[in-house]
């Protein structure tokens, strides 16, 4: 535990230069609601499930915040979700896909969207509908429509479109410590804190990647493998970037609406390292040598 | 400040004032306004013959300062801005309205949103015959927007009504949502027997305690449905003269008219419908 | 029917009796002394008409309620509606096509309003068919083809005495042979009519179960099922009575739904249109159409000058640059009860003589058949020969066939259409007849 006292992180906590390469994607955030807080969160979690990184997954979710009955649009318990993918054409696709299948199926949810209809919209309910099988009503409320759908507690009620940005994927934290228990205990603070802040998500389990990955792969197929850099034990027979005291490195990878937005989580995050900096080596991030995405989050920059 | 025009003509006759509107008069000098034509009886005449214009419109409202009864079409085609009629005010007020918002202290005559695509009406008193209804010759009536009616409402309210929101603080006469084809419709008081004939789709929420519904509507059951929340959350945030706390419990549901597509439905309280509770 | 004419009596065959809606045109009229002393082939309703024709001495024309020269009314006349701001011109079914053309030209000169007028009985049977269009036949038809006549809240043996005679239930037609024989009468009404005394199948129900009544029909027609204890305690009729009806119907092979044209009031209206549902949905199985008895008076006229001439058929605005149809605002009870007009030509004196408690600070220029007094608030009454008696001119059957009536009998007064072609003429010719 980091004595009272402390004034500040030491110099060398953050490596020199260490900056996050983060890129545009279009991002969504919807609002589910339930009879319940208990199943406004199972619905919330089933949504968001499977949606860590878009290496592989159909889009990068996460549940933002979980809301009481005065901030949904139908007064009922209810959590945000942010939702991440690389095209609108995908993030519809994925939207409304995880939207039928994990929210339209649990009893009592009702979806709206989170974010003002600009002129970029997706198509939800409006895709959704088609499961009424005809039965669907159209319902427009204050400047919204809304699809109606029977279903067999009632009806399920989704919003017609949802407002998208352009949010910020892939900003970065890592976490470098040689006690591995030590270093989890101090990725898991710094998610924790990293969460409270809003408009972000942390997509990986619990916030926290440990398979860091690197783009390509020795094996065609593969569009990214291990970071071979990060990698322990790989050390010896692989160049790494780990300092020679180091056997552990964690990531907590940051999407949010906008660069402030994941810049503000960063600088939490880097906040609570700073605190438990006696549980670290250092503290870094991920980046591409800076080619490949436009935003670069320079960790100095925010201390 | 806004552009009040007070009515100083002792005229009965009718009055056309469809061409009043805040964004035309907008860019008018105080003089051309006092110029522009109204239509009255058979002939054109000038806005002054028949009203004292004071202020300026730049915040957008022009005001009627006095109840004219005669004068016709206030706000028709409007667009933007704001009308405020204090008194009460003659037949199709707010007719092919697209935006803007009207506002009528008193009572309105027949035709009130005729043929309204958007913009928001309300009325602290009663309104006529026809609200919401469709222009002479179709079948179609109001296709988008919100009215609210403090007070009671004359025959066919919402009839051939397509979308939109019309909610009705006292009581409607009869044709109530006759032809609905869609949209919806929320009534505080008694309404005459048989609301929504052959009303093919649409949402007609009824909370007096009895309802006579005709034959062709067949009972779903009593629920409480999302929609219903947001309805009651709709209808609060415009201060419709509804008591929400009726959709805090199972509304029955009826749908209908069956002769007519039947997707229609209609919400009344919980053994509302006379027939259902002496059958 | 007196069967014995004095010799010097003169005889008219081919007659037209507007005493009801049927105007049968098989009369002969017979005339004596000035006036008709009898009518051969009438009903006692029609004879009742065709008595009541003698010319009354009284003057042709009256300015306030004093006597004057018609040429004086006129230009009083034409003046009060050149100078109108907000005039109405109705009444027109009182009159013959003809002179309805010409008041509808007068509507349009002086940039008025112009309804068919009476109590807008048509109103609601107008709007039906345009809402729902109509599925209708010449009373020909029916006379030829009927096998089932059902009289929905219509008395045509009482009201109608020949209707059943000549176009309905008792005729002999073509695929009816054997006249009342081949036919079936049902009678839905509130009371035991002179018409259910003879029908075959008698439904009593309450005049405001109509439209619960109505959509029960069409629901089983339709095939949709019902609930009994519903039906019954909406229309106070059992479900299977209504599957019996219902049956009739559809076993017809060429129905007729004889309803009248209705009041002007919202139920009355969704009536009107509810009935041609029926009839399109009864269509479909079999053949079925809807006829309205009508009255004597020309309102269908109206409705067919008013259309030919300024597209719409009733309550049309004048006052713009093209006629407008504002059938929820500008028909002859609104405007009078609303203090819209200032200025009133009346075909029809009775119509006048109605709108006194209303017509305050409203000018009324009226027309006069019958031997009324001066009407009391009109500033000028013409006097018109009586259509049918002592003036000729077209008048439409319900069924929209036109039938010329002709006079019999000498008049002193102009016709209808001549009068108000004088004054369409002051109206167009006279110093200051331009644009107001």
């Amino acid at each position: 535990m980091t004595p009272p006292n402390t004034p500040g992180p030491r110099p060398n906590l953050v490596e020199p230069g260490a900056f996050a390469e983060a890129f545009p994607m279009t991002a969504t955030r919807l609002v589910v609601t339930a009879d319940t807080p208990a199943w406004a969160l199972t619905a919330a979690q089933t949504m968001t499930g499977y949606a860590t990184s878009v290496i592989a997954c159909d889009a990068e979710a996460g549940i933002e915040r979980v809301l009481d009955e005065s901030e949904t649009p139908d007064g009922r318990p209810g959590a945000s979700i942010l939702l991440f993918a690389f095209s609108r054409d995908a993030l519809e696709k994925a939207v409304s896909n995880r939207v039928g299948q994990c929210v339209m199926t649990c009893p009592t949810t009702a979806c709206y969207s989170g974010l003002p209809a600009g002129e970029k919209t997706i198509a939800v309910g409006g895709r959704l509908r088609y499961f009424g099988d005809g039965w669907q009503i159209s319902k427009q409320l204050g400047g919204k429509r809304y699809w109606r759908i029977p279903v067999m507690d009632g009806e399920f009620l989704c919003e017609e479109t949802f407002g998208t940005v352009k949010g910020v994927a892939g900003g970065n934290l890592i976490f470098l410590g040689e006690d591995p228990r030590a270093t989890l205990a101090v990725a898991e603070s710094a998610a924790a804190a990293m969460r409270s802040i809003p408009s972000v998500i942390l997509p990986f389990p619990g916030g926290i990647a440990r398979s860091g990955s690197k783009v390509g792969s020795k094996y065609k197929a593969l569009r990214a493998s291990t970071n071979t850099a990060f990698a322990p034990m790989l050390r010896g027979q692989v160049e790494t970037t780990l300092p020679s005291s180091v056997r552990c490195a964690y990531e907590i990878v940051i999407d949010g609406l906008s660069l402030e937005a994941v810049e503000d989580a960063t600088r939490a995050g880097l906040e609570v390292a700073g605190a438990m900096q006696n549980q670290l080596v250092a503290v870094t991030a991920g980046n591409y040598g800076g080619k490949l995405g436009p935003y670069h989050i320079k960790l100095e920059n925010l201390i | 400040m806004p552009l009040a025009l007070r009515f100083t003509s002792a005229s009965q006759l009718p009055l056309e004032l469809d061409g009043i509107l805040p964004e035309r008069v907008q860019a008018l000098s105080q003089g051309a306004i006092e110029k522009l034509l109204i239509r009255h009886g058979n002939r054109l005449e000038p806005l002054a013959e028949h009203f004292a214009i004071s202020g300026s419109i730049d915040d957008g409202t022009l005001i009627f300062e006095s109840a004219m009864p005669s004068g016709h079409g206030i706000g028709t085609g409007m667009t933007a801005g704001v009308i405020r009629v204090v008194g009460h005010a003659g037949r199709r007020i707010g007719a092919q309205m697209r935006g803007g918002r009207i506002e009528v202290e008193g009572s309105a005559g027949d035709l009130l949103g005729q043929g309204m695509s958007g913009g928001r009406i309300a009325v602290t008193g009663d309104a006529g015959d026809h609200v919401a209804g469709p222009l002479p010759g179709s079948r179609r009536g109001m296709t988008g927007g919100v009215i609210t009616i403090a007070g009671s409402v004359g025959a066919f309210a919402a009839a051939g009504m397509r979308r939109g929101l019309v909610a009705i603080g006292q009581s409607a006469g009869a044709g109530l949502g006759y032809r609905m084809i869609a949209g919806t419709l929320v009534v505080q008081g008694p309404c005459a027997p048989n609301p929504g004939l052959e009303m093919k789709r649409g949402s007609i929420v009824l909370l007096d305690r009895a309802i006579e519904l005709a034959p062709t509507f067949r009972k779903a059951g009593a629920f409480r449905p999302v929609f219903l929340r947001l309805l009651a959350r709709e209808l609060a945030s415009l201060n419709a003269t509804i008591d929400i706390r009726a959709f805090g419990m199972p509304l029955d549901l009826f749908h209908g008219d069956l002769l007519t597509l039947g997707k229609g439905e209609i919400w009344t309280r919980a053994g509302a419908l006379a027939s259902e509770t002496q059958a | 029917m007196p069967q014995a004419h004095r010799l010097d009596a003169e005889q008219h065959p081919d007659s037209v009796c507007l005493g009801c809606g049927c105007l049968c045109d098989d009369i002969t009229a017979v005339v004596a002394d000035g006036r008709v002393v009898a009518a051969e082939h009438a009903c006692a309703r029609g004879e009742a008409w065709f008595a009541a024709s003698s010319e009354d001495a009284s003057p042709e024309c009256w300015i306030d309620g004093q006597p004057a020269a018609i040429d004086d009314g006129l230009d009083h006349a034409a003046a009060i509606l050149r100078n109108a701001r907000s005039p109405l011109v109705t009444g027109l079914d009182a009159v013959c096509v003809e002179a309805q053309r010409i008041a509808v030209a007068i509507a349009d000169r002086i940039r008025g309003f112009v309804d068919a007028g009476g109590l807008g009985a048509h109103e609601s049977s107008i709007h039906a068919a345009l809402e729902v269009g109509s599925v209708g036949c010449t009373l020909g038809e029916i006379r030829h083809r009927a096998d089932l006549v059902l009289a929905w809240f219509v008395d045509p043996v009482a009201t109608h005495p020949r209707f059943f005679e000549r176009y309905g239930v008792d005729a002999i037609g073509e695929f009816v042979p054997r006249g009342r024989a081949d036919r079936r009468l049902c009678v839905i009404d509130e009371h035991e009519t002179a018409t259910a005394a003879q029908s075959d199948h008698l439904l009593l129900l309450k005049r405001d179960r109509r439209l619960a009544a109505l959509w029960t029909v069409r629901a089983i027609v339709a095939g949709l099922s019902l609930d009994p204890h519903t039906v019954a305690r909406l229309t106070g009729v059992s479900l299977e009575q209504w599957n019996t009806l219902a049956r009739l119907l559809l076993d017809a092979r060429y129905g007729v739904i004889l309803h009248d044209a209705g009041a002007a009031d919202a139920e009355a209206s969704i009536e009107s249109a509810a009935i041609l549902h029926l009839v399109r949905v009864l269509s479909e199985r079999t053949r079925f159409v809807a006829a309205a008895l009508g009255s004597g008076n020309n309102a269908k006229g109206a409705e067919q000058v008013l259309l030919w001439s300024t597209g719409y058929p009733a309550a049309v605005d004048l006052r713009g640059a093209v006629p407008a149809y504002q059938p929820q605002e500008a028909t002859t009870s609104r405007l009078l009860d609303r203090g819209e007009v200032d200025a009133v030509l009346s075909l029809e004196g009775r119509l006048a003589l109605d709108s006194i408690e209303t017509s305050a600070g409203c000018s009324i220029v009226a027309l006069v058949e019958d031997d009324l007094d001066p009407v009391p608030n009109a500033q000028v009454v013409f006097r018109v020969a009586r259509l049918g008696t002592h003036a000729g001119g077209t008048v439409f059957r319900s069924d929209g066939v036109p039938i010329p009536a002709r006079a019999v009998l000498p008049s002193h007064a102009p016709a209808a259409q001549e009068l108000i072609a004088l004054l369409l003429d002051r109206l167009e010719h006279a110093p200051g007849a331009g644009d107001a």
